[in-house]
């Protein structure tokens, strides 16, 4: 289960995620952003302070937003990422990919 | 491990065995039962989710491929836990498919390079402490091992 909620700080989007970001919820998140980017959204910040579980498939989708967003001049920032995500994201090399900071007011 | 497989019974301190249909639905039931084995056993918070996401990327793969329009067939898991040791085998009837044999991704590529596929086998040989495939019966087999934080902290 993973509940998104957004707000808008600024230009940036806040994307607030809690739960799981597994194969079932990254079908989720993709179709929402596709949402976000149509609407002219196109700075993200995803906040993971509440997501306790990540897999591939939510690495997936986090890289198509990304990938998406390249092109439009949009951007994806990551923040609140814990201990044991933080590994998963050095170990698959996304961390050098994204921009991850501690906080959301560090990301805006 | 691996060689006698799973561990004899006397070792068993907690077990559980679950047949799963091959759909999405499955995921959430295996990271329920995780989740309930976790607490019971004192996992600690690395090793609970190390357990759970190798499952995930393993049942996904299984439910994604391993049954194309007309192939029937199940999953069958069983969950060991001894006193140092959790012990994985996952069985299937889907299409015959060694996870270990797919190349190793590169994690260095760029954005605009990057692929995905890949990533969740490479996952489970990163985390896990020993894995195996065999084709037992007609059946894929996985077996996994993964040794609990808190025994190496026992130094036992």
């Amino acid at each position: 289960m993973l509940s998104i909620s957004t707000e808008k700080k600024g230009n940036a989007l806040v994307v607030t995620l809690e739960g799981r970001l597994d194969a079932n919820s990254a079908k989720e998140l993709e179709a929402e952003a596709t949402g976000w980017i149509e609407s002219g959204d196109h700075q993200h910040v995803l906040d993971f302070g509440g997501v306790n579980f990540i897999s591939s498939a939510g690495l997936r989708a986090i890289l198509l937003i990304a990938k998406r967003l390249e092109p439009i001049g949009g951007k994806v920032k990551l923040c609140g990422l814990n201990a044991t995500l933080m590994d998963v994201f050095e170990i698959s090399g996304f961390s050098k990919l994204f921009v991850i900071v501690p906080t959301v007011a560090e990301a805006i | 491990m691996i060689e006698g497989s799973m561990a004899a019974s006397s070792e068993v301190t907690d077990q559980r065995v679950l047949h799963l249909p091959p759909e999405p639905s499955s995921l959430d039931r295996v990271a329920e039962v995780i989740a309930v084995l976790a607490q019971e056993g004192h996992w600690c918070d690395k090793d609970r989710y190390h357990v759970d996401l190798v499952l995930e990327e393993l049942l996904q793969n299984i439910i994604s491929y391993g049954f194309p329009d007309g192939h029937s067939g199940g999953i069958d898991l069983t969950l060991q836990q001894t006193q140092s040791n959790i012990l994985i085998r996952l069985e299937d009837d889907g299409v015959a498919f060694d996870p270990f044999s797919i190349p190793t991704p590169d994690v260095e590529a760029p954005l605009d390079e990057r692929a995905i596929g890949g990533l969740g086998i490479y996952f489970a040989c990163t985390f896990m402490d020993a894995h195996r495939y065999i084709r037992v019966n007609g059946r894929n087999c996985v077996e996994l091992q993964k040794r609990l934080a808190s025994a190496s902290a026992d130094g036992s």
